[in-house]
């Protein structure tokens, strides 16, 4: 059977356009606030999130729905108390980290041909 | 964790229903348009409407509007059961109480009794309000927010008829709107999107072409290929110049067409625009479409074009099956407080429409309905004009009760029931019927039986007796039931035109003021129900991708002038009111006009649309019989308030990466690669997936898309996709699967826009499925990229490493939706998870259909193809620019698609491989030197980078 081979791949850009797309005027324009939404890693702060009020539910709950409310906090609170991990961007930490993953984990992806069988008998 | 919820079985199950599958019921939609509709029910209860493929208006799809109508179904603000209003306050009384009390006010006064509807037909629906007023000696009368009075009028003076023209978009190769905007609200806009998408897909190097001339930036004007940016009313002028130029071709019969030039210079117009698409429309003669704005001017010059073209009988259909979809007038409303004021009326009976809302203060309506003794309100709501009334007696939605639908001459439905009511109420004719049978009056009082008889009755004697080749009654009436229609159209004629005269069009004066206001009605909300639907508010305007508000758009050249930005809240005073709302900052917009749409601003819809926006309606001065909606002087006064505009592009950037690849149709002929950039192989460290069976793929013109929303709305409703409310829209955190990005190009006064309709695009080097600590993102073996819910610990990482920025984390728990408030959660598809806080979710290219569809295939044992399902946004895309199905079989369409020398795949440099393909964005005009891929090939893309000297 066939491989998805219709697939062209193109490359970057090679030359500046005589005309270009944006998005919003700010971003046309160059201003420092539509800037900083464009190379925000993530659009919403954790901060407008993550509370300690959140993050103290789930120790005494466990309610693992607040697993990554509680896993933010404690990451804003790492980075307020000015533990920040050497200058590396989460990003660019995610970028290497991924590839990195990725290489170790190729070989074990194609391997798998484990099934999932449901529950023959179910509660 | 759960709450423990018992499922009870049925006892008896209906012989119809078969748990765990759906059923669909042919009907029509209440509203105006009256498009043929599917619904889809699961256990008793709608849950997806969508376009009956056999319709001949709606051609299968629905719009933005009609996939979200299934949630003002569930509205928990719809009034419960009867109410009377005494001393002020609201008590409940039974529907026998009221029939009684009514019935006997009815007989009192009869002879001054008014019916006051908003636009209705359909032949029952028609006949009972027509039998009631002939019972009471009532008058009835029709009123809609937006009446297209102007259409009618100028319909009348040109051909001595008032019906409104249906339009034949689908055989129109080229389209001039002056000031109108039939793609976005158009009286029938589903049709008219439909019919202008079936040219826009290019075929034998042919496509359609649409030009505008405008003041604004509506759905239509910013999918022009070319576009004349105006004052408000100058397209009048821009029309007559091109009847001038028309008449030197030789268009038939000899008109009197007031001189306006040097109407160019005076434009501002390249000298020669004129002429040229005078030359293009007299070579599209007769495959051509005029059509004019809500003004009387702009109707009468789109009815002489159409003449001198020769359209009239063709395209334009003013007398073989017309348009029933727009009856309501502002002279009836007048002509009904008149009475009301003269004491002539006693009794008023509403619904279906809304002047306490959709008329400016300065009509008096409230003053008027005061002087009647009784006034019913028979609408599901307790809306601005239920609030006047004594009895608010609730009506049904129509997904509840029998009805039916005439949209065009000839072109009928039936609407049925498809859910037992959810309230104590009732059908509004069926209230007709009941005060009549109380009152015990001749004609309709001595009808036996209900709205369902009557209805059935109606269609016995009108419908049925119509069409020559039908059997018996019963096989009839159920092959109507069963298709959705009976079409009994009539091929048109060419009226003759009766060459009114054009000499003192008003708009030809100028009715000056610095700035000028121009109130449009809105895409999405309208004045009914619809403002109180939480998915359509939350769904960004098509051009300004603003939710949640209604706004000011001001060009931002006259923004800059006044000091105002993006957010800034003003107080807009025109014809003595004043209403607040923020300004938008809208690119291509004319300078020194402040356009607002309406809809929005109610004060009593519901708890989710009261008081959002504001009510542009009540800035316009009525003048002979109809609203004035342009032009008008109006002043802007600072608050010092501002708040963050709910804008959602702008949000989901992709790091500078080039998206969007055009051209101008011309260099398409030349190179049909124009527009797409240099490419070569890419490198992959992966190996490549090997598909043994099927892999999906999806294939979108950008060409055929107008970015109308339709899609977003489906996959909405199909994938209980919540809503997260204004805060959290600022916040970047709407949770739409798929989005629709709008690009400009060009400065920011002339730009041009491309919608791009942006999913996960199910890459095969997915970099979300590497970047998973848990493996909750994974590869299908047909080339689905799956996320596993269960698994997902809502790292973000996935999201994080997303190119096309399409993943959506849920931040706060939506699914309390499922639960409160009754019944909202009866909107639910059970076929679709519904995801908890702290998990990622994303398009899922529909997997519950592409299973329903395998499950079709071997229950006749064959292998599924493309044609056994559709994705929810492909199914509904008015356009056609969605095209999905099996990449393996050579033979399919989107295989075929994906050869075409137009596809690309958006980012594409950095090896993703996705499974979307888009085609390049084509425009139908002479190329130009700034257009961005000029020469093809080898030319580059640069898109959304900073100015030099930014950060990049
Ligand atoms: S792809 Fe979506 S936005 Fe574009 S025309 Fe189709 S439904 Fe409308």
């Amino acid at each position: 059977m066939s491989r998805e081979t219709n697939m062209k791949q193109t490359a970057s850009p090679a030359t500046e356009p005589k005309n270009r797309h944006w998005t919003t005027l700010g971003e046309l324009h160059g201003d420092e606030a539509a800037l900083a939404v464009k190379n925000s890693e993530f659009y919403s702060k954790p901060e407008e999130f993550f509370n300690q009020e959140q993050a103290t539910k789930f120790s005494v709950t466990g309610d693992p729905t607040l697993i990554s409310e509680a896993a933010g906090f404690m990451e804003l609170k790492v980075k307020q108390n000015g533990g920040e991990s050497g200058g590396m961007s989460r990003r660019d930490f995610l970028k290497i980290s991924g590839s990195g993953d990725g290489l170790c984990n190729g070989r074990l992806r194609l391997a798998s041909g484990a099934k999932d069988y449901p529950l023959h008998q179910s509660a | 964790m759960r709450p423990a919820q018992k499922i009870i079985p049925y006892i008896n199950q209906p012989e119809e229903i078969m748990l765990g599958v759906p059923n669909y019921y042919a009907s029509a939609a209440g509203g105006s348009q009256g498009n043929g509709v599917l619904i889809k029910t699961r256990e008793g209860r709608p849950i997806k409407l969508e376009g009956n493929p056999q319709h001949p208006l709606s051609k299968g799809k629905l719009d933005a509007r009609g996939q979200y109508e299934i949630f003002n179904l569930y509205d928990p603000d719809r009034l419960t059961g009867p109410l009377k209003m005494v001393g002020g306050q609201p008590s409940v009384l039974s529907w026998g109480t009221a029939d009684t009390e009514i019935a006997e006010k009815l007989k009192a006064a009869r002879g001054r009794i008014a019916v006051l509807t908003g636009t209705v037909h359909g032949p029952a629906r028609n006949k009972v309000i027509a039998d009631f007023c002939q019972s009471f000696e009532a008058f009835h009368y029709s009123y809609d927010g937006w009446t297209h009075h102007a259409a009618r009028k100028a319909q009348e003076m040109s051909y001595g008829g008032t019906s409104l023209p249906s339009y034949h978009f689908d055989k129109a190769e080229y389209i001039l709107c002056l000031e109108a905007d039939p793609l976005g609200t158009g009286y029938s806009s589903l049709e008219w999107m439909a019919g202008f998408g079936q040219n826009r897909h290019v075929k034998n190097n042919k496509m359609s072409k649409l030009v505008s001339a405008d003041c604004g930036t509506t759905v239509t004007a910013s999918n022009a290929d070319e576009r004349f940016r105006m004052k408000p009313g100058m397209s009048v002028q821009f029309g007559l110049a091109i009847a001038d130029a028309l008449q030197g071709r030789g268009a038939p019969g000899k008109h009197f067409i007031p001189r306006v030039s040097p109407f160019e210079s005076e434009a501002g117009l390249k000298p020669g625009s004129i002429d040229r698409i005078a030359t293009e429309l007299w070579a599209a003669r007769g495959k051509s479409i005029v059509m004019g704005g809500d003004t009387l001017d702009h109707q009468l010059v789109a009815c002489l074009l159409n003449e001198m073209l020769g359209n009239e009988g063709v395209t334009v259909d003013g007398n073989g099956a017309p348009s029933n979809q727009a009856y309501g007038s502002v002279v009836g409303m007048q002509d009904l407080m008149n009475r009301l004021n003269n004491g002539q009326i006693d009794v008023v009976i509403t619904f279906g429409t809304n002047p306490a809302y959709s008329l400016p203060e300065s009509a008096g309506v409230a003053a008027a309905f005061g002087k009647a003794s009784t006034v019913i309100h028979l609408g599901d709501r307790a809306d601005e004009t239920g609030r006047l009334a004594m009895y608010l007696l609730p009506g049904q939605h129509w997904l509840e009760s029998w009805g039916d639908a005439e949209p065009q001459v000839g072109l009928y439905s039936v609407i049925q029931p498809s859910v037992m009511p959810l309230w104590d109420s009732r059908a509004a004719e069926e209230s007709l019927i009941k005060f009549a049978q109380v009152a015990g009056v001749s004609g309709l009082g001595t009808f036996v039986g209900g709205w369902h008889e009557y209805v059935m009755e109606t269609w016995r004697t009108n419908v049925y007796k119509s069409d020559v080749f039908a059997a018996d009654f019963t096989s009839f009436w159920n092959s109507a039931l069963r298709d959705g229609f009976v079409d009994l159209r009539v091929a048109p004629t060419p009226r003759t035109y009766l060459s009114p005269d054009l000499a003192n069009l008003s708009t030809l004066r100028n009715s000056g003021g610095d700035l000028q206001l121009v109130v449009v009605p809105s895409p999405h909300v309208t004045e009914d129900g619809n403002a109180n639907n939480a998915w359509l508010l939350e769904l960004p305007h098509p051009v300004g991708r603003v939710s949640w508000t209604n706004y000011a758009n001001l060009a931002p050249k006259t923004a800059s002038k006044l000091g105002l930005r993006d957010g800034d809240y003003i107080k807009v005073t025109a014809n003595g009111a004043t209403i607040e709302v923020p300004v938008h900052v809208q690119p291509g917009d004319v300078e020194d006009v402040v356009t607002i749409e309406t809809g929005w601003g109610r004060k009593h819809v519901g708890r989710v649309g009261d008081n959002v926006g504001g009510n542009a309606f009540a800035l316009c001065a009525i003048e002979n019989g109809m609203l004035r909606t342009m032009g008008d002087p109006v002043s802007i006064e600072k608050t010092g308030r501002w708040e963050e505009l709910p804008d959602v592009q702008g949000h989901n950037y992709t790091e500078g990466r080039p998206i969007v690849a055009e051209a101008a149709f011309e260099e398409y002929l030349k190179n049909p690669e124009a527009g797409k950039w240099h490419e070569h192989e890419l490198v992959s460290l992966w190996p490549e997936h090997e598909y043994k069976g099927n892999k999906w793929g999806m294939v979108i013109d950008q060409t055929a898309c107008i970015g109308c929303n339709a899609c977003m709305a489906a996959c909405s409703v199909e994938n209980n996709i919540p809503v997260v409310g204004v805060g959290q829209i600022r916040l970047g955190r709407e949770m739409h699967w798929i989005r629709i990005d709008r690009y400009y190009s060009g400065d920011e006064h002339e730009p041009e826009f491309t919608y791009q309709p942006m999913l996960c695009q199910h890459c095969d080097n997915a970099p979300c499925e590497t970047v998973c600590p848990v493996v909750a993102t994974v590869h299908s073996e047909e080339g689905l990229n799956m996320q596993i819910y269960n698994r997902c610990v809502g790292t973000r990482y996935c999201s994080n490493n997303c190119p096309y920025k399409v993943r959506r984390f849920n931040w706060h728990e939506y699914t309390f939706a499922a639960y409160e408030p009754h019944p909202l959660q009866l909107v639910l598809n059970p076929e679709v998870t519904v995801r908890e806080k702290g998990i990622m979710e994303k398009c899922t290219f529909c997997q519950q259909r592409i299973r329903e569809g395998k499950e079709k295939a071997k229950e006749m044992n064959r292998p599924i193809t493309d044609a056994d399902f559709k994705t929810a946004c492909q199914q509904t895309c008015p356009t056609d620019a969605i095209s999905f199905g099996n990449t393996n079989n050579p033979d399919s369409q989107v295989s075929q698609m994906k050869k075409d020398p137009r596809a690309y795949n958006v980012i594409a440099e950095v090896n993703t491989r996705p499974a979307v393909t888009y085609f390049t964005k084509l425009r139908n005009r002479p190329t130009r030197d700034t257009d961005p891929y000029l020469g093809g090939h080898d030319a580059g893309v640069g898109e959304m980078q900073p100015k030099e000297g930014g950060h990049h």
